[in-house]
């Protein structure tokens, strides 16, 4: 009985919670051409500084063949969809090594990724969703068959993507709502929202912050961030936000715990130019802090957290090698470096 | 005296030489009338202007703009396996050479660059291309040269005919006629084609993963590329007296492609389709009276072009223009004359994502030219011209050019050229009014140019021929890109250019063991660099993208008795495809051989057959970097022609 009462008391809930970590090593994902030059990858070493681009070339010998439309870890391994061609297929997390063929089979248009258990979650718009919104669908991917197991029929352009409670929630860019998929029962439900959405970020009790996006085919001027608790399948808050950014690239980044949700922006300048922003959404107090972290961005292409601080990734053009600048969370500018082309995602591999 | 005399003789010689037809080298000239580059180069003295020989033309009468350009001339082009090219003259970019028929130029209102893969050879008599700036003769658009499109008045009596069938390699084939009739006053001409390619050309595919076996190419077949193209030009001349006409020139044409897909693509999605169609209306008429000194020409078009990406109709890509020119011309001394005219033009955009802003643009030019020579050596031109557009400003474009005739003699001639130029090109509509990040403030592309030549022309015997260097510099400022603004990229005058080089151009003719023979060969070294650019970029003072230094063309051509044979090849030296140094196109030689048998039925009939072999040495190379291209091919073709 003492064992016991000394087990429980040693685990109380005022016990501090471990500290988050993140590996030493991070990875660039470098968009690329479409139409012509491939993704590569760049390393970044935060305890080193030591930056490597060409980095899959330089451990598989050979370029990439595709636009790496987005990426993930899962159970040691690094999955990444790619566009041009369409495909999904995967490296080893600690090498970065491509051993197994990919699958492009049942991919077509991969836009987002998440895993849940043996299976793989991608969002594929099917062909060009701008003509035909009903083609869009949830290819499930049997991670031990390493097949496309069943193709869930999604109209409206799913985009972001994220599971919590056993749901598959889908951002949908061409709807005004958010997409439930009952991964046990199959059954899809919808959240309305003010405006199209396209990604997630979810915090510590598993909800999610959603981006509230104007679109060309579908305009709105309640852009922001939405607020969905999943136990109740409910948008809670909306929290606005002038221009967020409507590109299909990372533009939402939480801090290590949680405390501030970054979300890259445009804006103009004095001349009238337009460029990019960073604004600080405090968790806490629920609301955007009153300045930008960052603006006159020239070229904003994304944004990360990593190593306690905010990455934001630069991409004037498609035929010059991009380039990463660095903040302290006050903003302060610590320091760039240049990247491949049109970086857009920073991720590492869990541990 | 004898030296004007044999002056006259090399020009004429030298143009016959130009001009000749395979088999007609020792033929009567027929004095046709031409759409003649000499009247552009009388206000353009020291521009350099290559008119393309009719054996030039002859043999790639089944090809396109790009076919015949690239194997005639050192000029770089962007080009796919047949679907879709570009050029880029004397490294500018492919929206900064104009493509004229008539008084019409054929660039996209809402891109700004022709496709030449969709123009076709087969419905023109001549074509001509200038090199450098000509703004101040054609208006915007024409910074880095160019291109004339030119149909011969032949003033037929009776009827006469041609019919042409062509067939080639992955699915190639090629239906063509010409029909002519009149009276000697009056004339119809009527040219048709139609074109099919399949495109199902082998290759090695480079982009194969096959992780698992460790194989990284394969033997792969270029899917979903086909090309489909069919057009009719319908001439109508009424001539009053020789030097005096009214016509009218009426072009129909349908483009019809599947974009090939990138070696990637091709090989993991060989289903995948995505088509795009060009269809167009182009009439250009008019009134020239060229008898008196006082010359005179009223000319009016309309221009129609409409785009479909994907069958995608709804998405309107439409543009119609009006458009109404004339100029009067006076050669009030023997050795001196001016021109002065204008040009209107009114534009409807009919594009799906124009903001409202923009229903239709005015665009408005004057003109006045004027030529001087002096004791029979010196000539000097002088242009100026002024532009006026809806709610844009324009920039006043002059030009001087003078041509010398430094040394005359028995056997050779030789000239030497010079010319300062200005030149603009006007954004395009899309520039300027797409939604999102069209900009309708962004500044005209502004160019000035400077050009120094000299032209040998030797003549003895059966020995005659021409050799031309020319140097240039270029400054191309406010040249316009899209920018990455975060939500969407939006257009801004970006970068500035720098572009230098030498051309050399030579052409023989000759007799080798008997045999009228033709050779020659051309060269171009051009630097091109990005000197000034408001984007973070490595390669600042470094060659520009998909312009080589070095290219060159070389041919040679004989004949004997009723057969022809040529032997033409092209170099294309290394390319940078972006601001990197990582993506780089290796050089590149292709080697072509044609035969050519005429046949005489008759006094009047007559049947030609053709056969050539592409890229005879089955180089493996890619001219955009991911796109395969075929390796060696064949054509043959047979030609009826009556009378």
């Amino acid at each position: 009985m003492a064992f016991f009462i000394v087990l429980l008391t040693s685990c109380s809930e005022n016990d501090p919670q471990p500290t988050p970590t993140e590996p030493a090593v991070s990875y660039i994902i470098n968009y690329g051409d479409y139409l012509g030059a491939k993704s590569t990858i760049t390393a970044f070493d935060k305890e080193t500084g030591t930056v490597t681009n060409n980095y899959y070339e330089n451990v598989n010998g050979m370029a990439l063949v595709s636009n790496i439309q987005h990426a993930f870890s899962h159970n040691g391994n690094i999955y990444m969809l790619g566009n041009n061609p369409d495909e999904l297929f995967w490296v080893d997390g600690q090498t970065f090594e491509q051993h197994d063929n990919g699958i492009n089979t049942g991919i077509v248009k991969p836009r987002f990724g998440v895993a849940s258990g043996n299976y793989l979650y991608v969002s594929c718009w099917g062909g060009d969703i701008w003509a035909d919104e009903s083609i869009s669908y949830i290819a499930k991917f049997n991670l031990a068959t390493k097949m496309v197991e069943e193709k869930i029929s999604l109209p409206g352009g799913p985009e972001g993507l994220a599971v919590a409670h056993n749901k598959l929630y889908a951002a949908l860019n061409y709807k005004d709502s958010v997409a439930v998929i009952d991964l046990n029962t199959g059954e899809i439900s919808y959240i309305e929202a003010p405006a199209v959405t396209s990604y997630f970020a979810k915090d510590k009790n598993d909800n999610l912050y959603v981006s509230l996006v104007s679109t060309y085919s579908d305009y709105s001027e309640n852009t922001g961030l939405g607020y969905i608790n999943t136990t109740i399948d409910e948008l809670e808050a909306t929290y606005p936000l002038d221009g967020v950014s409507t590109s299909y690239v990372n533009i939402l980044a939480p801090d290590l715990n949680f405390e501030k949700l970054y979300v890259m922006t445009s804006a103009y300048d004095a001349n009238w130019n337009l460029s990019g922003a960073i604004a600080v959404f405090d968790v806490a107090d629920k609301n955007f802090e009153s300045g930008f972290l960052v603006e006159d961005i020239s070229g904003a292409n994304g944004i990360a957290t990593y190593n306690d601080q905010v990455f934001s990734f630069i991409a004037e053009s498609v035929t010059a090698n991009g380039s990463v600048k660095i903040y302290q969370p006050d903003g302060t500018f610590v320091g760039e470096f240049e990247t491949g082309k049109a970086p857009f995602l920073l991720l590492t591999v869990e541990e | 005296m004898r030296r004007f005399v044999v002056l006259i003789t090399l020009l004429v010689l030298s143009a016959g030489v130009l001009g000749q037809e395979p088999f007609t080298l020792l033929d009567t000239v027929v004095l046709d009338e031409v759409v003649s580059y000499g009247h552009l180069q009388k206000f353009q003295s020291g521009a350099k202007i290559e008119q393309l020989s009719a054996g030039q033309l002859s043999r790639v009468q089944d090809g396109s703009l790009e076919t015949l350009l690239s194997r005639s001339l050192p000029i770089a082009f962007k080009t796919d396996a047949g679907g879709l090219s570009t050029i880029r003259i004397r490294g500018t970019g492919s929206s900064h050479t104009s493509v004229n028929f008539g008084g019409i130029d054929l660039n996209s209102l809402t891109l700004g660059q022709s496709n030449f893969s969709n123009v076709p050879v087969y419905l023109f008599d001549e074509i001509g291309v200038q090199f450098g700036s000509a703004s101040s003769v054609n208006g915007s658009g024409s910074i880095g040269g160019a291109i004339h499109l030119g149909l011969r008045k032949h003033w037929t009596r009776g009827f006469k005919a041609e019919a042409r069938i062509s067939h080639g390699s992955f699915g190639e084939r090629l239906y063509g006629t010409k029909l002519f009739a009149g009276n000697g006053r009056f004339e119809s001409v009527t040219r048709a084609f139609y074109y099919w390619k399949t495109n199902d050309f082998p290759f090695l595919n480079t982009t194969y993963r096959d992780f698992e076996n460790g194989v990284f190419e394969v033997e792969d077949r270029q899917q979903n590329a086909s090309v489909e193209r069919y057009g009719v030009l319908q001439e109508l001349n009424y001539r009053f007296q020789p030097g005096e006409y009214l016509f009218a020139d009426v072009w129909l044409e349908r483009d019809w492609r599947l974009n090939q897909q990138n070696m990637q693509t091709n090989l993991n999605t060989p289903d995948y389709r995505e088509s795009y169609e060009d269809r167009h209306l182009r009439v250009w008429a008019g009134y020239k009276n060229r008898r008196n000194p006082l010359k005179c020409e009223i000319n009016g078009g309309y221009v129609f072009d409409d785009a479909v990406n994907n069958g995608n109709s709804i998405d309107t890509i439409r543009t119609k223009r009006l458009i109404a020119e004339a100029f009067v011309e006076h050669d009030f001394r023997s050795n001196a004359g001016y021109k002065i005219g204008a040009k209107a033009a009114r534009i409807r955009p009919m594009v799906y994502a124009y903001n409202n802003t923009i229903d239709h643009e005015n665009r408005v030019d004057v003109y006045a030219s004027y030529y001087q020579r002096f004791f029979e050596r010196l000539q000097l031109t002088l242009n100026l011209r002024q532009g006026f557009v809806t709610d844009y400003k324009v920039p006043f474009t002059p030009s001087l050019g003078m041509n010398i005739l430094a040394l005359s003699h028995e056997k050779y001639v030789l000239n030497f050229l010079g010319s300062v130029s200005r030149s603009y090109r006007v954004p395009t509509f899309n520039d300027r009014f797409w939604v999102p990040g069209g900009n309708p403030d962004l500044d005209p592309e502004q160019g000035m140019s400077y050009e120094l030549g000299s032209k040998w022309s030797y003549c003895t015997g059966d020995f005659s021929g021409n050799i031309k260097l020319n140097a240039f510099l270029m400054h191309i400022d406010d040249w316009i890109l899209w920018k990455n603004g975060g939500s969407y990229w939006y257009a801004e005058n970006v970068q500035k250019v720098e572009s230098k080089g030498l051309e050399l151009m030579t052409d023989w003719n000759y007799r080798l063991f008997g045999l009228e023979t033709t050779s020659g060969l051309n060269y171009s070294y051009t630097s091109t660099q990005r000197v000034e650019s408001l984007n973070q970029t490595n390669a600042l003072n470094r060659q520009l993208e998909y312009v080589p230094f070095h290219s060159a063309n070389v041919f040679y051509s004989t004949t004997w008795k009723q057969l022809a044979f040529t032997v033409d090849g092209s170099f294309t030296g290394e390319q940078y495809t972006d601001e990197e140094d990582h993506n780089i196109l290796e050089p590149y030689f292709l080697l072509n051989l044609a035969v050519d048998y005429r046949l005489e039925l008759d006094a009047k009939n007559r049947i030609v057959f053709s056969g050539m072999i592409n890229n005879l040495l089955n180089t493996n190379y890619q001219s955009s970097w991911g796109y395969a291209m075929p390796g060696i091919s064949y054509r043959l073709s047979m030609s009826y022609q009556f009378k």
